[in-house]
């Protein structure tokens, strides 16, 4: 069924900004021969994508001729061969946690989340391509094979740089252990696993990835745009990538992780808890893209099943679909993944004034509602949680977007 | 040691679970990446282009405001002309104010104050206003010229930044290159010996907007652009703007996305906007930069999608430029690195309208795959499986 779905979605949907980059990437390669340095993610994402569109041009080579769909920007069989790595992604995070929770219910609630058949079969975007190594990371890891686990966990950020999180958490647990020489081969092969993927780079296109992608996650980036965090929302700020407050979160986590560490009998279950709580901060303090939400999902499937908290993993399935909803809504307008172009069907909910502080204020909400599930005493996902989520959107817009109190 | 090298050469015993995950592993990502390979370059289509904007480089140069060479004095009032309707009164002291009411009608209404000014072209003068306008109506402001045989012209179009602006209540700074202005509206137009003749102001009400509105002028006045040559692609000095002038014209058709980049300094508070242009017309604009800590490299880009302003000085008319206008403070060097322009062939929009009414059907499918099947789907598996427990 997920495969129907995010298949069935693909065929007529996608993001014309990211898809038309990952095209045009892509064409440039396989038209004039060029490599594209300047491809706006990591190098790895555009391997994987070079690799799997090369069987798409060996169908055009046939003569094949691919139409396109109403204003979107690609072709509409070129738009499928993009989501095949990532539907293949998502069928292995599926497996991984079914072998893990030996639960079909858990594996189904990542399989079939909203939010992570939208972002995979309707937007396009690679976010499974950095989960599906995570997972196998922490699947590895309580396997006891930590090497595996850590070159996993580079792959991963390798894809998107949040897969450094554990890497680094597990470093810092390693370094704790005093195990030098594990912690030599960790940061060896991390090492060496970059120089491998940005081998290509040198000498071509290594100062303008630095400039333009690294120093951006960093924050140190010349751009000013705009986060959808709630704190660049609220304080007017225009944070360049991540905000300043993401170095606080990132000692902070660091250094719980470390006391946390020293009291728990489960590493698994310290280093899942952690990692889930920096994807919380990242979406707090940094861009905060939309499709950052999916990234607590899988890590909370595979906390709840370790810590017993069933009412935690429910919730991350409402959590995909308020987010998806509030994605589709006011990020980006229904029609926008659907025709290719904004269209605005439902005024009420998707043209208003301060949507995205409605946004981020709901955002928030939820994440700290999380929060609360992974930290406090286990229990059952109620309904009375969709209730406070609502609530908290009308309130937002209530005061918001009607009464105007803040100039957002 | 020899525990090390038994491990090792424990993956490799032929039919050890090891062994065949790692041979299918790795056929698995030769039969990727041979593809990837063999057929790099060999597609026949030619959507996606990319030149390099730095081979069609031509010149460089600096640009700032200079000196005010116009100002107006806000002291004479015979200078200023009005209509008599509708009724308003026009107070000069100072600064100009002119106060109007509109009366209730279901046509739209305006006003206009003119004067006459003799602004030469050849210094492609910068204007700047420093005025404010009461909310509910728009305002703007025109201008009108002779050539140097005295042809007249107006130099203002439809669709620029200083026609129907809407009144915000407050003091607002509006700045404008007069030469890209009339360039604009005059394509064909030789600018030497050109001069603006006439400024006019207006203040404009939609149908059945009526009241009491005013348009007051604090400040009114024209710097020339001066201009500093580069010798190459680096430039060091205090310049309010950058353009970089490329030998031809750059196709308007297809611009995906263009790559500069640069090495800047300049003052702690300088922030800076990227442009492409054809002739007068924006191509792309890139977002707003500041200088970084980490390097003076910057690699910025411009789209086409972000275009919604206009730099303050012009590059070449006659072929494509691309300028640096900085918005706040100064820039102290510039090192032009690299141009990437990047063509992305567009696919034709389909007939018919862009309306809700037209993919009803559409949303619900989409809706449907999207929440319905897997919401359903999961409820179902929750139920099943917890009896099952």
């Amino acid at each position: 069924m997920g495969l129907i779905v995010r298949f069935e979605l693909a065929s007529f949907a996608g993001h014309p900004g990211d898809l038309a980059l990952f095209a045009f990437s892509s064409r440039l390669y396989y038209e004039s021969g060029q490599f594209d340095y300047l491809f706006p993610s990591l190098p790895l994402v555009y391997y994987v994508q070079l690799a799997f569109y090369s069987f798409y041009v060996l169908i055009r080579d046939t003569g094949f001729s691919d139409p396109t769909f109403l204003f979107h920007t690609n072709y509409m069989i070129e738009g499928i061969f993009f989501r095949i790595p990532l539907i293949i992604s998502d069928v292995g995070i599926f497996a991984l946690i079914l072998k893990f929770t030996g639960k079909l219910r858990y594996a189904a609630l990542y399989l079939l989340n909203p939010l992570v058949i939208y972002l995979t079969g309707a937007w396009g975007i690679y976010d499974s391509l950095m989960m599906f190594p995570l997972v196998a990371g922490f699947f590895l890891y309580a396997q006891n094979q930590r090497r595996l686990a850590s070159i996993s966990f580079v792959v991963s950020g390798l894809f998107k740089l949040f897969g450094f999180v554990p890497f680094s958490l597990l470093a810092l647990e390693t370094l704790l252990q005093r195990k030098w020489k594990e912690f030599g081969l960790q940061i060896g092969s991390a090492i060496g696993l970059t120089t491998l993927t940005f081998a290509p780079y040198i000498g071509n296109g290594l100062q303008d990835f630095y400039v333009g992608i690294l120093l951006r996650f960093l924050g140190l980036s010349g751009a000013l745009t705009r986060g959808y965090d709630i704190i660049a929302i609220f304080s007017g700020a225009r944070f360049a990538g991540s905000s300043p407050f993401i170095y606080v979160g990132a000692g902070a986590i660091a250094i719980l992780f470390v006391f946390h560490l020293r009291r728990s009998r489960s590493p698994l279950q310290v280093l899942l808890l952690w990692s889930i709580v920096g994807a919380v901060a990242l979406n707090l303090f940094s861009q905060s893209e939309p499709q950052w939400l999916s990234w607590p999902i899988p890590l909370s499937i595979l906390y709840a099943y370790v810590t017993k908290r069933e009412g935690l993993a429910h919730y991350t399935y409402f959590y995909g679909i308020a987010s998806a909803v509030l994605s589709i809504t006011i990020l980006q307008s229904v029609g926008y993944l659907l025709l290719g172009t904004p269209l605005v069907f439902f005024q009420a909910i998707e043209a208003f004034q301060g949507r995205v502080a409605v946004y981020s204020l709901s955002v928030a909400t939820m994440l700290l509602i999380l929060l609360g599930y992974l930290f406090l005493k286990p229990v059952k996902f109620k309904i009375e949680v969709i209730a406070l989520v609502a609530l908290v959107y009308l309130q937002a817009y209530f005061w918001l977007s009607i009464m105007r109190i803040l100039p957002v | 040691m020899k525990t090390a090298i038994y491990s090792i050469l424990k993956i490799f015993q032929f039919r050890s679970k090891s062994f065949r995950l790692y041979w299918i592993l790795v056929l698995l990502v030769l039969s990727l990446a041979m593809p990837a390979v063999f057929l790099r370059g060999t597609l026949p289509q030619n959507t996606a282009t990319q030149i390099d904007g730095l081979a069609e480089f031509a010149s460089m140069q600096g640009a700032s405001l200079g000196p005010v060479t116009w100002s107006e004095s806000f002291n004479n009032s015979s200078e200023w002309s009005v209509p008599a309707n509708p009724p308003n009164v026009l107070s000069i002291s100072g600064s100009l104010k002119l106060s109007v009411t509109f009366p209730s009608t279901s046509k739209a209404q305006a006003i206009s104050v003119h004067r006459n000014v003799n602004w030469s072209l050849t210094e492609i003068p910068i204007i700047t206003i420093k005025a404010r306008v009461s909310t509910g109506v728009s305002y703007g402001v025109r201008f009108f010229g002779v050539t140097a045989n005295n042809t007249s012209f107006a130099a203002w179009r439809e669709g620029s930044s200083l026609q129907h602006r809407p009144g915000l209540g407050t003091i607002e700074t509006v700045s404008a290159n007069l030469g890209t202005e009339t360039f604009l509206a005059n394509p064909k137009l030789q600018l030497t010996g050109a001069r603006i003749t006439e400024v006019l102001f207006y203040l404009e009400a939609a149908p059945f907007r009526s009241g009491s509105f005013s348009l007051t002028l604090y400040d009114v006045h024209i710097n020339p652009t001066i201009t500093t040559p580069a010798d190459s692609l680096e430039l060091n000095g205090n310049f309010t703007g950058l353009v970089a002038n490329l030998k031809s014209s750059v196709s308007s058709q297809g611009v995906f996305q263009v790559f500069v980049g640069l090495d800047i300094k300049g003052s702690s508070d300088l922030s800076y906007t990227l442009y492409l242009t054809r002739g007068a017309s924006i191509l792309a604009q890139g977002y707003t930069y500041v200088p970084k800590v980490a390097t003076t490299y910057e690699l910025a880009l411009m789209l086409p999608a972000l275009v919604n302003s206009s730099p303050l000085f012009a590059g070449n008319f006659a072929s494509s430029s691309l300028i640096v206008s900085a918005w706040k403070g100064e820039i102290s060097y510039f090192r032009l690195d690299s141009v990437d322009i990047r063509f992305l062939a567009t696919t034709p929009s389909p007939s018919a309208a862009l309306n809700t009414a037209n993919y009803n059907a559409l949303i619900f499918y989409y809706f449907v795959f999207l929440f319905m099947i897997p919401a359903s789907t999961i409820l179902l598996l929750i139920k099943v499986f917890r009896d099952k427990d």
